[in-house]
């Protein structure tokens, strides 16, 4: 290989050593000081694109509060939506709710529980997809 | 990045106050990777936005198997990426395909800040970024930046992992020419020596 094919493949070596080419490349990298110089610019660079997470960019000063306010607003919305869900769902809300509105047998009793568990799972999923 | 189990579970419980102590902790980071992808701090600041809208829907598919970090830095790029895509349907400077690789400029047309004396490497990566369309940086960004895998990069992006690869190697050599100033050997540090000098005078 001459200079010109192993730099061609240095962009790729710099991630493993042990390629299908790896034993031609490292053969002229072993005679060839400009071709050793360029590899070890390919992994400074890697190194260094590594730490970047790390390197935070400032964001706008207005940027967290705006999250803040608009997520947790959401969230707080939902979490209410959930919660009234959940106190409509609940049997001793329902029995009390039934007798009181129908005085109605037992067994009807059940039967209204299920429908009415039933679409308030369903207006609950409702409102959380609108929320 | 450091997310306590307890605050990722108090978001999936829906938690608003877990929400926002998931955005204090996390929002710089959400925020820098957005704006590594998208170049823009205005679509930065709406892709954070989104980021945090969307994992109140689908923070529970979190199952821990991979680092929450990880996790976070692809529900951001996903929507960076869809963000990019709607941008380039009507901007022609925006493009996520691989054709833009051919408008590029010279190395040495690129930006002046670069090659300002003495900066420390890392110091000069962010702007060396900016000059790559942004189809080939999103696969650096995401590949050499941000660790997600090119399988997930090419997979965000549209692309096979084979595509996203031919990327990868085209973005790292173009840096490296711009970061290392490519030229014969000495001519680079001469001629900047010179600029220096002219400078002065
Ligand atoms: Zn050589």
């Amino acid at each position: 290989m001459d200079c010109r094919e192993v730099r061609e493949y240095l962009p790729a070596y710099v991630d493993e050593a042990g390629g299908p080419r790896a034993q031609s490349i490292e053969m002229h990298l072993s005679t060839c000081p400009e071709c050793r110089t360029e590899l070890g610019h390919f992994r400074e660079m890697k190194d260094a694109l590594a730490t970047l997470p790390a390197r935070m960019i400032e964001p706008p000063a207005w940027l967290l509060g705006t999250l803040t306010e608009t997520v947790v607003q959401k969230a707080a919305r939902r979490e209410a939506i959930r919660n009234t869900a959940e106190k409509l769902a609940d049997p001793k809300v329902i029995v009390t709710g039934s007798l009181v509105a129908a005085g109605v047998a037992g067994a009807l009793l059940i039967r209204g529980r299920r429908r009415r568990r039933r679409t308030v799972t369903r207006r609950f999923r409702e409102a959380l997809a609108e929320a | 990045m450091d997310v306590p189990a307890d605050v990722i579970e108090s978001c999936k419980r829906g938690e608003p106050q877990g929400f926002e102590e998931l955005i204090r902790l996390t929002h710089k980071d959400v925020y820098s990777l957005a704006l590594r992808l998208t170049g823009n701090p205005d679509d930065a600041a709406e892709v954070s936005q989104e980021t945090y809208m969307k994992l109140l829907r689908v923070i529970r598919s979190f199952r821990g198997d991979s680092k929450f970090s990880t996790w976070l830095y692809r529900v951001t790029s996903n929507v960076a990426i869809s963000m990019l895509r709607k941008r380039s349907r009507h901007d022609r400077n925006v493009s996520l395909d691989a054709e833009s690789w051919g408008d590029l400029p010279a190395p040495e047309t690129a930006d002046p800040e670069l090659r300002v004396e003495g900066r420390l490497l890392k110091d000069r990566l962010d702007t060396a970024l900016m000059g790559l369309p942004e189809g080939y940086r999103a696969v650096v960004v995401m590949k050499d930046i941000y660790g997600l895998s090119l399988a997930e990069a090419g997979k965000q992006l549209g692309i096979t992992e084979g595509a996203a690869k031919v990327r990868l190697f085209r973005a790292r050599q173009r840096l490296k020419e711009v970061l290392y100033e490519d030229e014969p050997a000495g001519h680079g540090r001469q001629r900047r020596k010179k600029e220096a000098d002219d400078g002065l005078s």
